[in-house]
């Protein structure tokens, strides 16, 4: 599903973000992202919309070089792609509904189309029952499962979550891991880019640590970190 | 993809933007009809000017050639063809000297009858020369004056020079007024379209990550421009019905428009151009849509690039 090999990127101030980084995401893995601040999570998942592109380095992404796209083709490989952040970016003057179909609209899908795929969205991250609510009248949690079925709406073949419970309280979290692991489970990739090390450790799932722009740890049923493995 | 379902996004999305960002709106809107405004005014005003140019045209245009003495009737009628050949003339008169002396005589009034007091009519043949304009009467007359049977050669002169200027100075004074106040409501149809991109950012972050093509994410921007081109042009209508309706209250207290003196017409004159009609009313469109549309395509391009 991803394959990055050699990738370096460089920024223009100088500032290497990533250094000859090779990782390869299988279909339907579900993968956590770990590492200090600055590590290099967030450029290794902005390059896989392509919102930035390796100074070295190729990256494929569902069978396309991601490198080599023109940028009129680019929004066709984001409609592959679903992506939830820390901070939830949602419409505060629309509904729950309305913010989750907005996903739907933007790629021109039909009346009947949105009708059919929001309430199933919605019922997939357990918010079906506040579709007429508005972000302002959402717990943290809620909003980030709002997010969470906008990127699900658009059937995604990979999932890129970016500290998806970085505002979020414990109770909160779980539930939004427990969501992904379920979204996971009927065959989407999954990468989480995360901080919390109890949600890590608990689940056991593959990790790949980043530290100044390298991997230094790929680990199958990793941990948090690797001397307290 | 259903483009009917991404148009309605587009519809829906600019609308919202409209209410969202009320002042700029209001304010968009008024300048689009301002200019949109002038611009029909500047349509009337010219109407209005050719009109009463061609009706004082057809004065300048005509030559008046008499003709020598001695040239008799015969003479008059060779002179006439050949006039007639000149590729300025439309239309060649030959008024005899009897003619000459009625018109002579009305001008006098018929109390005194001329013919008693000089004997005899002592007025030569004449021809009536129509020209294609006032512009071609100048060089059409001195070419008839070379003629060898012609003794005299009369057209308006300074009339024909004051009225090229005034059309040119007309047409000048029109488009650079024009031009100015489109640039001015190109820039605020811009700036309007700024406002919204910036109040819209997550918005537009949110589709471009779902992978809205960058003409999807223009869409509602140029969609906007649209609609502010509609409304200014909705608002010239309105105000135009308005005017039409009261005017004969207003048009005895108020007798100029500007008031700024010479070179502007009377409003009555003007008012008298307009006809709701259909083509007034597509032609008020046009201008508020075309206008909107170039400043929209222009901003959407510029303020939404490709990622």
């Amino acid at each position: 599903m991803v394959l990055l090999r050699d990738v370096t990127v460089r920024y223009e101030s100088g500032v290497v973000a990533l250094q000859g980084v090779n990782l390869t995401v299988e279909k339907s893995e579900f993968v956590f992202l770990v590492g200090p601040t600055g590590a290099g999570k967030s450029t290794l998942l902005k390059l896989l919309t392509r919102e930035i592109t390796p100074t070295e380095g190729t990256v494929i992404v569902a069978g396309k070089d991601v490198t080599k796209l023109k940028p009129s083709q680019v929004p066709y490989l984001r409609r592959l792609i679903g992506t939830v952040f820390q901070d939830i970016l949602l419409l505060p003057d629309r509904t729950v509904w309305e913010n989750v179909a907005f996903a739907l609209r933007v790629t021109g899908a039909s009346s009947s189309e949105i009708a059919r795929e929001v309430p199933k969205a919605l019922e997939t991250v357990g918010i079906l029952h506040k579709a007429k609510s508005f972000p302002a009248e959402l717990s943290g949690g809620e909003k980030q499962k709002v997010a969470l079925a906008r990127a699900l709406v658009v059937k995604p073949l990979l999932l890129l979550a970016d500290e998806p419970t970085g505002n979020l309280d414990p109770t909160s979290s779980l539930e939004i891991v427990d969501l992904l692991l379920r979204i996971n489970r009927q065959g989407t990739t999954v990468i989480m880019a995360t901080h919390d090390k109890t949600i890590v450790d608990a689940y056991r799932k593959r990790v790949v640590e980043l530290s100044a722009g390298r991997i230094v740890r790929d680990e199958l049923k990793g941990v948090f970190r690797r001397e307290l493995a | 993809m259903s483009w009917l379902s991404l148009l309605a996004f587009f519809f829906e999305e600019a609308l919202v933007n409209l209410r969202r960002h009320g002042l700029v709106t209001v304010a968009t809107v008024t300048t689009v009809a301002v200019t949109i405004g002038v611009w029909v005014l500047f349509a009337l005003e010219a109407r209005a000017w050719e009109r009463l140019l061609i009706w004082e045209g057809q004065k300048l245009e005509r030559i008046c050639v008499f003709l020598k003495p001695e040239a008799d009737e015969k003479i008059a009628s060779e002179l006439a063809e050949q006039v007639q050949k000149f590729p300025e003339v439309v239309q060649v008169r030959f008024v005899h000297k009897d003619e000459g002396l009625k018109k002579l005589q009305q001008m006098f009034g018929n109390a005194v009858p001329l013919q008693d007091l000089v004997g005899h009519n002592p007025l030569p043949h004449a021809l009536e020369v129509t020209c294609r304009s006032p512009q071609e009467a100048a060089q059409c007359a001195a070419k008839i004056k070379k003629l060898p049977a012609v003794d005299e050669v009369t057209f308006p002169a300074v009339a024909v020079k004051r009225y090229v200027q005034m059309v040119k100075s007309i047409r000048w004074r029109n488009h650079v007024l024009s031009l100015l106040l489109a640039v001015i409501a190109f820039i605020l149809i811009f700036n309007a379209l700024r406002v919204s991109v910036y109040g819209r950012r997550n918005e537009i972050r949110i589709m471009q990550l779902v992978g809205a093509t960058v003409w999807t994410v223009r869409g509602p921007l140029v969609v906007e421009g649209l609609l502010y081109g509609i409304l200014g042009a909705l608002l010239v209508l309105a105000l135009t019905k308005l005017l039409l309706f009261i005017a004969p209250s207003t048009s005895h207290s108020t007798p100029y428009l500007t008031g700024l003196g010479s070179g502007w017409i009377d409003w009555r004159v003007l008012l008298r151009e307009v006809k709701l009609d259909g083509e007034f009313v597509s032609q008020v469109f046009l201008m508020g849509i075309g206008l909107s549309f170039l400043s929209a395509l222009v901003a959407a391009v510029r303020l939404v690039r490709e990622v």
